[in-house]
């Protein structure tokens, strides 16, 4: 084997462009076309690499081949990828619909009590199934107040016995404590959701 | 737990994690493709072909995760790069915490039973 161009090696390559020619008549056009000169690129950048270095049995063109894999396997592959569910769901597809529930999360606590008390009640539900907020925020969250603005409500059955002076002040508490908390929550969610540059230093670390 | 479940678990759990690996190559610098299949190649274990790792590439550059650039070069034919996108950053992201949360349970797990390896 004295050329990188050799025949016989020019043979091998050609065989095995074939097959994967011929397996990837299942893949739309696109994808075929892709896939094929990806694999030539593949097959003559190591070819190059055959060429400059000083051991020439180290990317023989049939161990190219070889560690390449069987064309079907590849072609294989290549359909498998148009399923869902081998897609990565990313983070950009998720984000959103994430966001609105939560954010839908957040209302129904905050007004949820005033729909007969049960949409706050799955308000809470949300809440602590949801993974985006702490147990702290979700114990504040569920006791700033339960039933949420519904909790003023109460407010003039309780203050009836008790001087007027102080029922701006329970107003104001009863309005105020969940309107806080919902903002408290909220900011979780429609804060940047990217990540501090601090895991990617942990990715190179581990 | 039969031996032959085991190395069936091993594999999809490769092919699972075999997305973030490319992801994470190309955290530092822009890789072309016979780079990327070479260098993943040469781990043990990573990959069993390496030509199925061009559809892969293919998937994650239709996602958005990668971005690709075709650029001549004086050795041999064009070379397509693939540069993580914004997208893949928050993606790998994601996928670091978690696959080390995982990883530090299992490890403790497996420890606590007496399982590590001495």
């Amino acid at each position: 084997m004295t050329s990188s161009y050799d025949i016989a090696d020019d043979r091998l390559v050609a065989d095995y462009l074939n097959r994967l020619a011929a397996a990837a008549v299942s893949l739309p056009a696109d994808r075929r076309a892709e896939l094929f000169e990806e694999i030539s690129v593949h097959i003559a950048e190591a070819r190059t690499v055959r060429d400059r270095a000083a051991d020439t049995a180290s990317l023989a063109v049939a161990d190219v081949l070889e560690r390449l894999g069987q064309p079907e396997d590849i072609v294989r592959a290549a359909a498998e990828d148009g399923e869902p569910d081998a897609a990565i769901p990313t983070p950009a597809e998720r984000a959103p619909r994430r966001r609105v529930l939560d954010t839908g999360t957040v209302v129904l606590l905050l007004v949820g009590g005033l729909l007969i008390g049960l949409g706050w009640i799955v308000g809470v539900f949300m809440l602590w199934a949801s993974p985006r907020w702490r147990t702290s925020d979700k114990l504040v969250g569920t006791l700033v107040w339960p039933g949420g603005l519904a909790a003023v409500l109460v407010v003039p059955a309780f203050g009836a016995g008790l001087p007027p002076v102080l029922l701006p002040s329970l107003l104001l508490v009863g309005i105020g404590g969940p309107v806080v908390a919902a903002v408290r929550l909220l900011r979780h969610v429609w804060r940047a959701p990217a990540r501090p540059p601090a895991d990617r230093h942990t990715l190179r670390r581990a | 737990m039969l031996v032959g479940e085991a190395a069936n678990l091993v594999a999809q759990m490769r092919r699972g994690v075999l997305p973030y690996c490319v992801l994470a190559m190309l955290t530092t610098k822009e890789q072309y493709g016979f780079e990327i299949v070479h260098a993943l190649g040469g781990i043990d274990g990573m990959v069993t072909g390496e030509g199925t790792i061009y559809p892969l590439l293919a998937r994650l550059r239709r996602q958005g995760l990668v971005e690709t650039t075709w650029q001549e070069s004086t050795t041999g034919p064009p070379r397509k790069y693939y540069r993580l996108a914004e997208a893949g950053q928050d993606a790998l992201a994601e996928f670091t915490e978690s696959w080390q949360r995982l990883r530090d349970s299992v490890d403790d797990l497996l420890a606590s039973s007496g399982q590590e390896p001495s």
